[in-house]
């Protein structure tokens, strides 16, 4: 156990001490000052540190658990001045609140000892020599009987299945009671420990455990499979994501994975939806598209969108929209606009038929759409999630906080990388916080497709300025995860080693700062509803009324849709186009070149 | 050491497999339920099948009369289907299903219960030699 | 192996201890092994007097489980009986069969419940939402016609 997490229990007990006037009031001197020693000499330089950085969350691992477990029963069994094991029953009760187990005590000990039964006179037992086993009737010599507070005597053999079946039915052995139907009396885990198999015995501790944690407010688990970590979250102040130990990154209100910067409702409906459709989106997942020119299958075997077809087509096209790479890049103001869902074909020469079939197919298209790019952001995530892991040489990283967690020893990969461009080693930082940028930027770009499925078509500029920030962000990631993942290998592979590698630092270095920008921009403005668009001057009712307008006129909508003004779209246009202004510098220069 | 234990009698058991039928088994395309509430001896069931995947029973719904007389679950209850089907195991003309074809009943053992029959056969509908055989309309009845 | 040794010659004594004790005890009430079956019972319970079932004979049949007495028997009634916690399969409805089990219980008492719960039937906690709903709505005619339901099925042919 470090000193941190103890710093930690004494504050919890502390909390707990001072929560209220009653509390203080039975709160000795001594104790109290205890307390407060304990915690000065135990913190040292670098939990304070560690503290203060961090965050409302702790995690704890099994023997956190059993510590902070043991330390309030500790504090219960002497504030209240009864057995240990009362004092577990008690807190179990009460769900591991010590102050709710201290107020209900001082307030009623005699209903509370009843709820819980502890019974507070132990019953003289007959001086007999033979005692009946109340369920087997057979007659047993004293020390094979044993009983509970209560007095009502049952042999050993019969305690032992008794308590077999409790723990075999889960959780409820926690509150076991004398085998006697009419009695209350508890029976506790010292008992248990007398009475039980080993084997129960175990399962028994294990229920406690999960007791401690699960009954528990202000603690949940990891959800991660086979992580045995679990968080205990301060409530008030800062989002609900979390980062436990085992690198996974979840949600502490909805234990989803992380989800920031969209709610818990939406990422809820989201997951409803997926799984509704999940049938329909089977064939999505397939990781396989024929190359929109040759028509060969193409398999994406790597994070980023950009695509090229192998030798001899070549064609470099976007996976997400089977279009040319190249519309999405400088030519057309270097606007990335795949994120857009659009009705698609819309100008196409259609006949009736076709049209009614389309429209039809409609709500399955845009669900789709959104989708499939939540899905390929994730597996992106993953792809990029496992590059970042070679390149840190370690399984364990904090992938959330983005809080840099370079391993000592450097991966393989980085050590080549060193030789070939004599670098030195604390030179190569770049290319793993490039790596965690790109790992945290596709789980936000993620979510923001459930975001963007669930705003409404209505909202017109809403959703324009939520489809730009979105774009700058997406293209922005494209180009950081394509420079990570393609350009960085010619610097590992290529004879001999480019000389430019200097250049390739600058880049790679200016991508992630710039994809950081955009991505705040995106976050902010998610987390505060989009509310810039209502306060940027009464530009909304405008934007709303050209409905279709400057969103649905732009063909395919790839990319040209601010630089089609055209009459009646004009004035909402500028509002949108000051909108930018606000969001990002960067996209009010490009519609000033459009 | 071997110890038998005295086996759960007829009436228990088909209480068991009363309560296991009302919560719906599996995937639900196999269910089963009392024919007459009123039955203290809880001898006629009627079974459901919905055809298999894959199969020329695909989506077709199979109502099947399961009588578990005395003797069950000592012995297996007597099996026939309602609607009309081709398979194999099933007499053309009655619609009984001959335990002589069909291995669960002909090498009963009373941990069987009625679920297992019902499972076995929507199995043997996808077995290669019942898959494909031209089927009665839906609808019909024997 | 010892353990399951151990466990089974625990377990016997058990029953036919309850045997005997409920022969002895309760009256109204009786309970004999089935031959082949020394864990089936055959029950018969007499209708407790001012109470709509007086005069009947009621057969039940019980089962101890193999995990009793960690677990409660298993009871039906075989007779049929117009009770709002009893249905028509004759399965009951009383707490010390369910949750409220506990193995100190016995097969003598678990039968005293249940001659008691014709005494005292609970509407408010049915299994026989039909029979539950007479008995709420118009009680009389209810016991009416549990009345004549005994005549009927449990005259003690």
């Amino acid at each position: 156990m470090d000193s941190e997490d103890d710093m930690h229990d004494a504050n919890s007990v502390d909390d707990d001490y001072y929560s209220g006037d009653t509390a203080a009031d039975y709160c000795s001197d001594d104790d109290c000052g205890d307390y407060e020693f304990m915690d000065h000499d135990f913190e040292d330089p670098h939990d304070i540190v560690a503290k203060h950085q961090q965050k409302n969350y702790v995690v704890l691992n099994e023997a956190d658990i059993c510590q902070r477990q043991e330390d309030d029963i500790t504090t219960v069994s002497t504030v209240l001045s009864i057995p240990r094991v009362a004092a577990s029953i008690l807190l179990c009760h009460y769900h591991w609140s010590v102050s709710n187990v201290h107020e209900a005590w001082f307030a009623d000990e005699d209903r509370i000892r009843k709820t819980v039964g502890l019974l507070e006179r132990p019953v003289q037992f007959s001086i007999a020599k033979l005692l009946t086993c109340g369920i087997c009737f057979e007659s047993y010599p004293l020390d094979r009987i044993s009983t509970a507070a209560c007095g009502h005597p049952f042999c050993s053999t019969c305690w032992k299945s008794y308590m077999r079946t409790s723990i075999d039915g889960g959780p409820g052995c926690l509150m076991l009671r004398c085998p006697d139907p009419s009695c209350s009396a508890a029976v506790g885990q010292d008992m248990i420990s007398r009475l039980a198999s080993d084997d129960d015995k175990g399962k028994y501790a294990r229920y406690l455990l999960r007791s401690y944690i699960e009954d528990n407010r202000k603690t949940k688990w990891c959800p991660a499979p086979g992580c045995e970590y679990a968080v205990e979250f301060v409530v008030g102040g800062g989002g609900y994501d979390v980062a436990c130990s085992c690198s996974y990154g979840f949600c502490w209100n909805c234990t989803e994975e992380a989800h920031r910067p969209v709610d818990c409702s939406t990422v809820a409906k989201w997951i409803m939806k997926n799984s509704a459709e999940s049938e329909n989106m089977n064939w999505i997942l397939a990781n396989s598209k024929p190359c929109p020119k040759c028509k060969r299958p193409i398999e994406k075997n790597q994070g980023c969108m950009h695509m090229t077809c192998t030798p001899p087509c070549k064609f470099e096209f976007c996976w997400l929209c089977l279009g040319a790479w190249t519309d999405h890049g400088e030519r057309t103001g270097g606007f990335y606009a795949c994120n857009r869902y659009e009705a698609a074909k819309q100008e196409g020469a259609y006949d009736e038929t076709e049209r009614r079939r389309e429209m039809a197919k409609n709500s399955l298209e845009r669900y789709t759409h959104y989708y499939e790019r939540w899905a390929t952001n994730q597996s992106s995530r993953q792809k990029a999630l496992a590059d970042l892991h070679q390149m840190q040489n370690v399984h364990l990283c904090n992938s959330l906080s983005l809080s840099l967690s370079l391993s000592l020893s450097l991966s393989p990969q980085l050590e080549k990388l060193s030789d070939r461009q004599s670098q030195p080693e604390s030179q190569l930082k770049f290319i793993i916080e490039a790596w965690l940028q790109i790992v945290e930027c596709r789980r936000v770009l993620k979510w923001t497709y459930a975001y963007g499925y669930y705003l409404s078509e209505d909202e017109h500029a809403k959703r324009q300025f939520f489809e730009y920030l979105q774009g700058e962000a997406e293209a922005g990631l494209e180009r950081l995860h394509q420079c990570a993942e393609k350009d960085l290998q010619n610097y590992l592979t290529a004879e001999p080693p480019p000389n430019d590698f200097n250049d390739f630092r600058t880049k790679l270095a200016g991508l992630t700062s710039v994809t950081r920008n955009y991505f705040e921009n995106l976050v902010r403005a998610l987390e505060n509803g989009l509310s810039d668009v209502d306060t940027q001057g009464g530009c909304s009712k405008t934007a709303a009324s050209s409905k279709g307008g400057a969103g649905g006129k732009g063909k395919s909508g790839r990319g040209k849709a601010a630089s089609k003004t055209g009459g009646p779209n004009d004035d909402s246009q500028r509002q949108i186009a000051n909108l930018f202004l606000f969001a990002s510098p960067l996209g009010w220069l490009l519609l000033q070149k459009l | 050491m071997s110890f038998s234990f005295p086996s759960v009698p007829r009436n228990f058991r088909l209480l068991e497999e009363l309560e296991r039928g009302e919560k719906g088994i599996g995937d639900g395309t196999v269910s089963y339920g009392m024919d007459d509430g009123d039955d203290i001896y809880m001898r006629s069931w009627t079974g459901t099948i919905i055809g298999p995947h894959n199969s020329v029973h695909e989506g077709r719904i199979y109502q099947l009369k399961l009588f578990c007389d005395k003797d069950y679950p000592e012995k297996p209850p007597s099996v026939r289907f309602h609607s009309r089907v081709n398979m194999t195991c099933v007499n053309h003309e009655t619609g009984v299903v001959e335990p002589k074809k069909f291995g669960i009943l002909a090498n009963w053992q009373r941990e069987y219960t009625m679920e297992d029959i019902l499972t076995q056969l929507k199995k043997e509908m996808a077995a290669p030699h019942n898959r494909k055989l031209v089927q009665p309309p839906e609808g019909t009845y024997f | 192996m010892v353990f399951i040794v151990r466990y089974v010659v625990r377990l016997k004594p058990k029953p036919v201890g309850d045997f005997l004790l409920c022969v002895g005890t309760a009256p109204g009430i009786s309970a004999s092994p089935s031959e082949e079956n020394m864990r089936y019972f055959n029950v018969m319970i007499l209708g407790p007097s001012q109470s709509p079932y007086e005069g009947g004979v009621f057969k039940l049949e019980l089962f101890l489980p193999e995990e009793y007495p960690m677990a409660a028997p298993k009871v039906r009634f075989l007779t049929k009986i117009y009770h709002p916690n009893i249905d028509k399969l004759g399965r009951i409805c009383l707490d010390i069969l369910k949750d409220k089990w506990s193995p100190a219980l016995q097969i003598r008492t678990v039968l005293l419940s249940i001659q008691a719960l014709l005494s005292a039937p609970n509407p408010d906690d049915p299994l026989s939402e039909n029979v539950a709903k007479h008995w709420k709505t118009n009680e009389a005619e209810a016991v009416e016609t549990a009345k004549e339901w005994t005549q009927l099925y449990a005259s003690g042919t």
